[in-house]
């Protein structure tokens, strides 16, 4: 029998890890600020969201393995950018992005408009029979929809502070 | 297949054609089209004879491209790299991805024609929208990056003690990180 994989739960020092493209790679293990922009909506898609995985729900080399399989048709390293909830919390915070954490929940939310609070972040497991690589850790940064438009290369340049990991 | 003399831009075409992979795929140019205006060829230019074969595999936003790039003489490296960039196609970074657009090419290669004097090349990277981003690495803590939407530059210089932000046309743009005291435009990692 399988064992039970648990969800992650976003508290403030779990580890989120982005996966960067070699289009986003620059010299010397850094990450390009266009590695924390989101692709454009799409009728699967309408509201982007920032794609990482958790590591409370997999392991790194897990995590690792599934980019590999996924991107890079299983070859070479992977590059990971690895932040816990508060660094993303407090760059969204700084880009005027409403976040709070809803002790009856035990979520953190965001303000999307005057009326609505959603998930800030959120989990979406790519398990599905019909795909080939799956992956339980796959989870959203959804407060990325409320940036406004300077605000999103704002956010994206304080996500790059550090270096990718090559795994 | 068209046959090239001329002086400036071409000189620099012959050094893609050196060794750059990518290099066998460029169009054809015509003269007309390539060709610097009197006032930008420096009297020190030598001449070039060159030919340039028709291919198909360039990327069409480069190809579009072809005359900015040439007339902004950037390094075999960059052009390297924008060829990659220009490469990927619709849906490379998943649903909703988009190529590179020739537009934010355009936008860009029109900015380092007005900072080139100033600056060192920057390292560039493509967003999920089709968008180019420039940067300018000197540490960690101390970078410029500029995202160069259709007709705006979205751009930041973070310091540790200063974080410079805005955007606006290239024109507002260049002089505000020419002038500005740190040399963000000269930063790179040695």
């Amino acid at each position: 029998m399988a064992p039970k994989l648990s969800a992650p739960t976003f508290g403030q020092k779990s580890v989120l890890i982005r996966y960067v493209f070699p289009e986003q790679r620059l010299a010397k293990n850094f990450p390009s600020a266009a590695a924390f922009q989101t692709e454009l909506p799409t009728t699967e898609k309408p509201k982007p969201y920032l794609s990482v995985n958790s590591t409370e729900a997999e392991k790194v080399g897990v995590i690792a393995e599934y980019h590999r399989n996924l991107f890079q048709g299983g070859k070479g390293r992977v590059a990971h950018c690895e932040h816990t909830v508060r660094q993303y919390n407090e760059a969204g915070i700084k880009c005027d992005v409403d976040i709070s954490f809803d002790r009856e929940s035990a979520k953190w939310e965001f303000r999307l408009s005057a009326t609505s609070k959603e998930d800030a972040y959120r989990h979406i497991p790519n398990m599905e029979s019909d795909k080939q690589f799956k992956s339980w850790s796959h989870s959203g940064v959804q407060f990325v929809q409320a940036l406004a438009e300077h605000n999103k290369s704002k956010f994206a340049r304080r996500m790059v502070k550090q270096k990718f990991h090559l795994r | 297949m068209a046959l090239i003399t001329t002086t400036h831009g071409i000189s620099t075409l012959r050094d893609f054609a050196a060794d750059t992979p990518v290099a066998a795929s460029m169009p054809a140019l015509s003269v007309s089209s390539t060709m610097p205006s009197s006032g930008t060829v420096s009297e020190n230019t030598v001449p070039v004879r060159t030919t340039v074969s028709p291919r198909t595999a360039l990327p069409s936003s480069i190809g579009v491209s072809w005359g900015t790039i040439i007339q902004s003489a950037i390094s075999r490296t960059l052009f390297n790299r924008l060829v990659r960039l220009a490469s990927a196609p619709d849906g490379w970074h998943g649903p909703g991805s988009r190529a590179l657009r020739q537009t934010s090419i355009s936008n860009f290669l029109e900015f380092w024609k007005l900072i080139r004097a100033d600056a060192v090349e920057p390292e560039l990277a493509l967003a999920p929208d089709g968008i180019l981003y420039a940067e300018w690495v000197r540490s960690p803590n101390q970078r410029l990056d500029a995202k160069f939407s259709d007709n705006k530059i979205f751009y930041g210089v973070i310091t540790p003690r200063s974080v410079l932000e805005g955007a606006d046309t290239r024109d507002v743009v260049a002089p505000i990180l020419k002038s500005h005291a740190l040399k963000p435009l000269q930063w790179h990692r040695s």
